[in-house]
């Protein structure tokens, strides 16, 4: 239709909007006095060997996994999946964090068992963290393109007289190099944007110094910083959009029926990971709340989280709705619903590093909660708008023309068809971003008011402070909040598909 | 009803419908059919105002639709069934059959007729394919519209399904008295149930008529194959109107043939008998067993001719046979290519 909708107005305000933040860095980063120096050239190499060493981490722990949990009929399979992809779902702070305190002289390993292990800092330890908590991209993505891959070709290979490993080598890996590619995108994506990990870790990455120019007031060095960072993500964003997803036909893939003792045995490599990702956290934590307590935790920490988070994913879903909405509308909209996935591309620390300075330029934003809310909208609006428009898609056209040639005015069809049609998708969406919005570090950092502390803040000050025992209950909550949103990953989208790749093996 | 004036639609640059001319009279059921990508649906969601026209005209009594004054679907007074059902998966059978129904009268009603009662609180995704496509009816029916388009309505159905629900569709359109635009591929079912038949290609009408008309005389090769099976004979048409198939040895006056000369002569299986013959110049090639017929090849010459027989008629491969012209209405020439 050539009337333009009004769905496309607002979405162009808001889309308008995402490019905000990245003007600001323009305007702010003229004043630097510096461009790029030896130090930049530092942090450029650490920033970049992180990611590489990142990525490559994820690919050797993720690949085997997804080979294992795809193709091996193990027992309990969904289960050792959901616990495999669980590391996803944590913050990697609280990994660095309690990895910190536990490994090294005088750390809690040492203290509770008498074995002197490594410390665990620098690039090591940020790799080593990373790696442990960005594999699961891999393993997700590299079992989508498994699970859709037809047998014949290894069945073809091993009559042909090749051994199965070689088979797998030769012939299967090949096919899904797609597959692993934009996992292994997202992983270095993660890598480069997370603040967390390196400043705990104390690896000087883009990330960190920002921070470090931000307190010590060199904020338009802090934003040449940023957009130096951006450069990088923005190059990781164009491969991503070069990988393609597989173009073979479906069809039913390997299964392996191994003996209970070999499936015991593979499951028993797989505990190494399990444990340091997600059991090792959760008993550090533990053991603190055991030994000391609960601190003077204050419980309004946890209220002004819930509360931000509520108001953000409140937002989040009314902006997204003419996005999606658009989006299905026609070409105009889709692009404007792309423009906003902008946000997801800029770092947390990079969001709050622009929106300072907008606060600064606009003293009635400054220091606000409305403020930390808009870099919260900006930042995790795509979650919103995917969720919701995954769910509109399923109502193609055809519903609405339906209601339409029934005698239905178009916003009657958006009322009684659209709207209860994506409120699973609504709801969904609003969760995620409010689950993300829970465990959001840098920016909260950054923007949130003077005493406003929430649990990531929290954690932060104690970790600075060197009292690490009372971060026992913002860590255990942090979980809690990690394993909901895990629960809700699973029972949305993915989860389906999950399920629908079990039934086709039937 | 509904006339329909130079209508073309174009998807960007592309042409998909091109100068259509078209009536729907009050009380039939039009079938639009033609092959995959001949614009057949596009005119349906044209006439529907889903997409815009590019030219000309769509008269209804109570409204006009033309390029600058593109109606709303909902002011069209127009009912849709289409390919894919299109039930409101979060509705059950009775909310959707009575969407915007303030009265429930009629679609009590078509739930009764259509034998929908043990399904009215049941949703759409617990149903079978063919109820589905029930309660779309119902739901188009129970709104009362001055037309009906249907969308393919039974291309996503089993076979056996097809030819039952064909009918019981039929019905159901003839009961409420609402005229009907019907679009399929299945030359099958456009013949079967159509008052009138539209054949289509590549946006363009290449012949509007009764069924059994386009059947036997249909304007050229095209529609002549797209609705069954067909031999063309090369004959000739010497004076006085007289045609001579030299290939079978047969003679017979032709009216209205406007033609003189070299002509090719429509033949569909059914005109032509075969007989087993030891003298005769044909030759089975093979046999198609259909069930209740059988399809023969039959080599004369250098020409294959599909025979068709009844059932019991039972020829061996190989076998010397001979081939009459055995019908009786007016035969149809086309121009030699």
């Amino acid at each position: 239709m050539t009337r333009w909708p009004l769905s496309y107005t607002i979405s162009l305000v808001i889309a308008l909007l995402a490019f905000f933040p990245v003007i600001i860095l323009f305007a702010l980063a003229s004043d630097s006095v510096q461009m790029f120096d030896i130090r930049n050239l530092e942090i450029l190499s650490n920033t970049l060997l992180l990611m590489l060493f990142t990525a490559v981490g994820a690919v050797l722990i993720g690949v085997p996994l997804a080979l294992l949990v795809t193709y091996v009929k193990i027992p309990w399979r969904k289960f050792w999946l959901i616990l495999l992809a669980a590391p996803l779902a944590l913050p990697s702070y609280l990994g660095a964090f309690t990895f910190y305190a536990a490994f090294g002289t005088g750390g809690e390993i040492e203290n509770v068992t008498g074995i002197a292990t490594p410390a665990l800092n620098g690039l090591l330890g940020s790799s080593v963290i990373m790696a442990l908590y960005t594999y699961p991209f891999v393993l997700l993505s590299t079992r989508a393109a498994l699970s859709s891959l037809d047998a014949s070709q290894v069945y073809a290979a091993r009559t042909l007289g090749m051994p199965l490993l070689s088979s797998i080598w030769h012939v299967v890996l090949p096919r899904i190099r797609n597959g692993i590619a934009a996992g292994t995108l997202l992983a270095a994506m993660y890598a480069l944007s997370d603040f967390g990990t390196p400043a705990i870790m104390g690896l000087d990455t883009f990330t960190r110094e920002i921070y470090v120019e931000y307190n010590s007031f060199g904020l338009s060095q802090a934003a040449m910083l940023s957009l130096q960072l951006l450069v990088v993500v923005g190059l990781i964003l164009y491969l991503e959009s070069k990988v393609k997803g597989s173009q073979e036909p479906p069809g039913r893939h390997l299964t392996f029926w191994p003996k209970p003792w070999q499936a015991n045995l593979l499951l028993l490599t797989t505990l190494p990971i399990v444990m340091l990702a997600i059991v090792l956290p959760l008993a550090i934590f533990s053991l603190w709340l055991w030994r000391e307590g609960t601190g003077n935790f204050d419980f309004t920490y946890a209220l002004n989280s819930a509360y931000a988070s509520l108001l953000a994913a409140f937002f989040a879903v009314i902006l997204a709705l003419p996005l999606a909405y658009a989006a299905i509308k026609g070409t105009m909209g889709r692009i404007m619903e792309r423009i906003t996935f902008i946000g997801f591309g800029i770092p947390g620390i990079v969001m709050g590093t622009a929106l300072i300075y907008a606060g600064l330029q606009l003293p009635f934003l400054y220091q606000t909660l409305a403020l930390l809310i808009l870099a919260y909208v900006l930042r995790f609006l795509p979650l919103a708008v995917g969720t919701i428009r995954s769910s509109t898609e399923s109502l193609d056209g055809s519903l609405v023309n339906a209601a339409r040639v029934l005698g239905a005015s178009p916003k009657e069809a958006y009322q009684r068809i659209t709207l209860p049609l994506t409120m699973r998708g609504i709801v969904a969406g609003g969760a995620l971003v409010f689950l993300e919005v829970m465990r959001e570090l840098p920016a909260t950092l950054l923007l949130g008011p003077i005493e406003f502390e929430t649990l990531a803040t929290y954690l932060w000050r104690v970790y600075e402070a060197g009292y690490f025992g009372r971060a026992a209950i913002p860590g255990l909550i942090l979980i809690f909040i990690s394993a909901l949103g895990l629960a809700l990953m699973f029972s949305t989208e993915r989860w389906n598909s999950v399920e629908l790749n079990e039934e086709e093996q039937r | 009803m509904l006339t329909i004036n130079n209508l073309s639609i174009k998807y960007g640059h592309t042409t998909v419908i091109d100068n259509l001319n078209l009536e729907l009279a009050s009380d039939e059921i039009l079938m639009l059919v033609g092959p995959t990508g001949c614009g057949k649906s596009t005119i349906l969601k044209a006439l529907a105002g889903l997409i815009p026209i590019a030219q000309g005209e769509v008269f209804h009594k109570s409204w006009t639709a033309n390029v600058k004054q593109q109606i709303a679907p909902e002011k069209r007074n127009v009912g849709m069934v289409f390919q894919d059902f299109a039930l409101f998966p979060h509705l059950t059978v009775e909310k959707n059959i009575g969407f915007r129904l303030t009265d429930t009268t009629q679609a009590d009603r078509w739930i009764k007729t259509l034998g929908l009662e043990a399904f009215r609180h049941v949703k759409p995704s617990n149903l079978s394919g063919g109820q589905k496509q029930r309660v779309a009816l119902a739901r188009t029916l129970a709104h009362q519209p001055a037309f009906i388009l249907l969308d393919e309505p039974l291309s996503n159905l089993d076979a056996a399904l097809k030819d039952d629900l064909r009918w019981e569709i039929r019905t159901a359109l003839k009961t409420a008295g609402i005229p009907a635009i019907w679009v399929t591929h299945d030359q099958e079912e456009a013949l079967s149930v159509g008052d009138r038949i539209g054949v289509l290609r590549a946006g363009k009408l290449e012949q509007i008529d009764k069924p059994e008309f386009c059947y036997s005389h249909p304007v050229n090769r095209f529609v002549a194959r797209f609705l069954g099976e067909a031999n063309f004979l090369s004959a000739e048409i010497a004076t006085g109107k007289n045609l001579i198939v030299s290939d079978i040895g047969f003679e017979q006056v032709v009216e209205h043939a406007q033609l003189s000369g070299h002509v090719d002569l429509l033949l569909r299986p059914e005109d032509l008998l075969v007989q087993e013959d030891e003298q005769g110049n044909g030759k089975i090639v093979s046999m198609r067993y259909e069930g209740s017929s059988r399809l023969y090849q039959v080599e004369i010459g250098e020409k294959l001719l599909k025979i068709r027989t009844h059932h019991d008629v039972s020829l061996q491969q190989g076998q010397s046979v001979s081939v009459k012209i055995t019908t009786t209405r007016p035969l149809t020439v086309f121009e030699q290519l």
